[in-house]
């Protein structure tokens, strides 16, 4: 069977495309950080606000150094990665099987949508410090509020991937005769990966604000206990590098999904190329 | 080698039963092409896919080589209007699917994938993902998956419908030829009368809706057959027939 030329002109056109440049990439967001700190300096300077309302960015810096120095920073961020990646296990495991069994069956989405809809009107900082209470200050109740905040787009995203599986597909299985668990491995899994990892970036972001939010309601240790004991001391540069450390976790654990999901997904790339 | 009888079915909907088919029998012979042309909303795609077993007709049987076929048979192959292909598998994991769903060995799986892809002209394109393919070659490669688990009868529901005139008459041609390199019968839907006098040893008119046989057409013309066919003096007065009779199954009086 032969080819048009267009179907092979298509295909080779495809495979030359070239990824976006380093500069693109990387040079473009480092010029913005660096227009940020020349803005914050120069607000420091023209407001002349002393250091315990706005440090500049030295005294950060110069902080930061010190935390690094006396080991602090590390325990505290140790601290709160643990709470923040339990609570995203915890929290993936738990929402992705929920979410597969609300997507099968009517009979439980009926019975348990409401209380989990309702579920989510409840604000998490409210409830932070009964968890507390009730499992003290230490790690569990720090994997626990992550892993409940973590929950319902994970949950919504696995609902929205398994019902947006093409029916057409769950058709070709039944006409191969797949097994229930054929048809969950190789059609559902892959399938609903997208949207997913989509929900698990999410929620990766989100577990970094829970794991913050629980160590304010009381903790031990973690960067959210930082920041609230350098707040009582008036020790703003210390805050501000323990946020920074915040948004540079979220950063990174979010890079991280991104990557994983780049590695899963690369068969879309083919296609996002040709739909550009 | 099949045989349907009497299939009637109706669907439930909000406005009550709608009858989608009206006491529908037919025979299709070992390695006959068979065409059905109908007009739009005449309950083809319902028998096709009370043919292939995913549904249940309101009344009736199917049989295939003397068995009732109640649910999908590894003896029956589908290919849709939409080429449904796995979107993150390659091209040869595609058409290996049959054979990995039925845990036929890797090495006998991708060897048995790779001739097929090479019958439908698509060597070269084995790790190709379907978003990188055209529309007519993404159909080439579900037709290839269709023909891996070497089905005794082959359903095709509008398999060229959303293609371009000009590949859908190359791919018709394509198709002829692959068929006559195998065993499989075919069970063609289409809209095309010229195709379905290029491709059929018979072509059955379903009026509309509820679809009924309303008219049969054994295409006489000598085999092999290319476009050439289709267009010969022979093969236009069996398309002018079959088109009379799909006006007349439209008309209001019948």
């Amino acid at each position: 069977m032969q080819m048009t030329s267009s179907e092979r002109q298509t295909a080779k056109l495809n495979a030359l495309r070239m990824p976006p440049s380093l500069w693109n990439r990387l040079g473009l967001p480092l010029l913005t950080f660096a227009g940020f700190l020349l803005l914050w300096e120069a607000i420091v300077r023209v407001g002349n606000y002393p250091a315990f309302i706005l440090p500049g960015p030295g005294q950060v810096l110069r902080k930061l150094g010190l935390v690094l120095a006396d080991g602090s920073l590390l325990l505290h961020t140790q601290a709160t990665l643990l709470a923040v990646l339990g609570g995203l296990s915890v929290g993936f495991v738990v929402a992705t099987a929920l979410g597969y069994a609300l997507a099968k069956s009517v009979t439980v989405e009926r019975a348990l949508s409401p209380y989990l809809v309702a579920s989510q009107a409840i604000p998490i900082v409210a409830i932070a410090p009964l968890l507390v209470i009730w499992f003290g200050p230490g790690l569990f109740s720090k994997v626990l509020i992550c892993a409940l905040i973590v929950f319902f787009p994970i949950l919504i995203n696995t609902i929205a991937g398994l019902r947006g599986v093409p029916r057409e597909l769950h058709e070709l299985m039944r006409m191969l005769r797949a097994s229930r668990w054929q048809i969950f491995t190789k059609l559902e899994v892959p399938a609903a990966l997208p949207v997913l990892t989509a929900g698990l970036k999410v929620g990766a972001t989100l577990s970094v604000i829970g794991a913050v939010v629980g160590e304010f309601a009381g903790a031990n240790a973690g960067l959210g206990y930082m920041i609230s004991v350098a707040d009582g001391q008036y020790d703003v540069a210390r805050m501000f590098v323990g946020v920074f450390t915040l948004a540079a976790l979220a950063l990174t654990l979010y890079g991280l999904v991104d990557l994983i999901e780049k590695r899963l997904l690369a068969w879309r790339q083919a296609g996002l190329r040709n739909s550009e | 080698m099949l045989a349907a009888q009497q299939i009637s079915h109706r669907y439930q909907t909000a406005q009550g039963p709608l009858a989608a088919l009206d006491q529908i029998s037919l025979t299709i012979e070992q390695g006959q092409f068979v065409c059905l042309v109908g007009p739009s909303g005449s309950g083809k795609s319902t028998l096709l896919r009370i043919l292939a077993g995913l549904l249940k007709p309101t009344q009736g049987y199917v049989w295939l080589d003397g068995d009732p076929i109640s649910a999908p048979d590894s003896r029956i192959s589908v290919i849709p209007q939409q080429s449904n292909l796995m979107p993150w598998r390659t091209v040869l994991a595609n058409v290996a699917l049959p054979l990995e769903v039925q845990r036929v060995p890797g090495g006998e799986r991708d060897q048995r994938a790779q001739a097929l892809i090479e019958l439908v002209g698509l060597a070269g394109f084995e790790a190709s993902r379907p978003a990188e393919l055209s529309g007519g070659m993404a159909q080439r490669v579900a037709i290839a998956r269709s023909l891996i688990m070497e089905p005794s009868l082959l359903l095709m529901d509008e398999p060229f419908g959303p293609l371009d005139a000009l590949t859908r008459e190359q791919l018709g041609e394509e198709l002829l030829r692959i068929w006559q390199t195998q065993q499989s019968a075919i069970l063609m839907v289409t809209h095309s009368i010229s195709e379905a006098v290029l491709l059929a040893d018979r072509v059955l008119v379903l009026s509309q809706r509820p679809g009924r046989i309303v008219a049969q057409f054994d295409v006489d013309l000598p085999r092999p057959r290319s476009l050439d066919s289709a267009y010969s003096a022979r093969g236009g007065e069996l398309a002018a027939a079959i088109r009379a009779s799909l006006q007349s199954s439209l008309s209001p009086t019948n």
